[in-house]
């Protein structure tokens, strides 16, 4: 199993893919795209889910990725590791459901009720929370925030995404952060506020 | 009222944002993928099936019935000018013996001098041994003049007789 820097088994985008796995898949085998899906389903799901708050978007998304994948993996050439390619084509995959959306603000209840049933975290309540806040930024702000702060893409990354200035990213992830504070102050009184300086 | 100035560190210690919950897609999803995409290759090799038919039908057309279609023009290379204008004298000649003498108009005057003329092209062509295809026009000419006037005669008979 492939590490990464850490030493850890490679996770989500950043897991590693056989050549053989790959060469299966670039001649149509569809067992091995069975495997990539395996490998990275998941993680396209829960970047999808993150950003457009629907499970059922979200997975429409996974199948959309997926087909692209299907149809366009022979143009794959390795220069980057497959994750990567394959992450860049979710994240523009869910840019362009952004795009072609009227994003609802509201908390989705079936996100909320995923997002219950499965979390492992020692306080279930506070992550649903956490969860909640986050799919009450409109849905650009929240592309903004899990991007950048999850995923790990500069803003410069970003303005090239979204067709925008760096300014705009970070301006966005500015208000993202600032609404976020607002709804903690507002929403949780009942669990203790970290220390402001 | 001051504004909440909490920095993203302290908001992912607050609200544990970083523990995200992480969901499973449908156990089905992956069918459903591998599903679509047959389908799809499916409804793409019916098209290129159809689309393979159309060019064949069409390659087909313009193997063996085209020329057939062209074959009209073949066939009026091939008439044999000087057969057909010899067949038409015999048809005037029997048109006239059958209607007796008559006087001819305007029109039939104009196609006999015309016919006339064209005997004498022809008659020229021979003596200086000219091209084939030089003949066949005067033949063909003689027998365009030669339909011409027993078509006029034709009408002349018909209504000789009304």
């Amino acid at each position: 199993m492939a590490m990464n820097d850490t030493g850890e088994p490679a996770a989500g985008f950043a897991q590693r893919v056989d050549a053989m796995t790959l060469a299966r898949a670039q001649a149509g085998d569809m067992q091995a795209f069975a495997s990539l899906y395996s490998m990275f389903g998941r993680p396209c799901f829960n970047l999808a889910l993150r950003i457009l708050g629907n499970r059922a978007q979200a997975e429409d998304l996974v199948q959309e990725i997926f087909l692209k994948t299907i149809g366009t993996i022979r143009s794959y050439r390795g220069e980057a590791p497959f994750g990567s390619w394959l992450k860049r084509m979710a994240v523009n995959a869910v840019i362009d459901q952004l795009r072609g959306q009227r994003h609802a603000a509201e908390t989705d209840s079936e996100s909320l009720r995923m997002a219950e049933a499965t979390t492992d975290s020692a306080n279930p309540a506070a992550v649903v929370d956490a969860w909640s806040l986050l799919q009450r930024l409109p849905a650009r702000a929240r592309a903004v925030l899990v991007l950048h702060e999850f995923e790990g893409y500069t803003h410069a990354e970003l303005a090239a995404l979204f067709g925008q200035s760096e300014s705009y990213s970070k301006s966005i992830l500015a208000r993202a952060l600032k609404r976020l504070g607002e709804l903690v102050v507002s929403n949780d009184e009942s669990m203790p506020c970290p220390s402001r300086n | 009222m001051s504004e909440p100035e909490l920095s993203f560190h302290e908001l992912t210690q607050h609200l544990r944002l970083r523990e995200l919950p992480v969901g499973e897609p449908s156990p089905d999803l992956w069918q459903r993928i591998a599903d679509t995409h047959a389908g799809r290759m499916r409804r793409a090799r019916m098209r290129r099936g159809i689309i393979g038919s159309s060019l064949a039908a069409l390659l087909l057309i313009a193997v063996v019935v085209a020329p057939k279609w062209l074959e009209p023009s073949a066939v009026e290379r091939e008439v044999d000018w000087q057969a057909r204008a010899q067949a038409l004298e015999m048809q005037l000649r029997a048109l006239r013996d059958s209607s007796g003498a008559h006087g001819d108009n305007a029109g039939a005057l104009e196609a006999q001098s015309e016919i006339a003329r064209v005997d004498d092209a022809l008659q020229a062509a021979y003596d200086t041994g000219a091209a084939r295809d030089q003949l066949e026009l005067l033949w063909k000419r003689r027998s365009e003049l030669l339909g011409a006037l027993i078509s006029v005669r034709q009408r002349h008979v018909e209504i000789s007789r009304i």
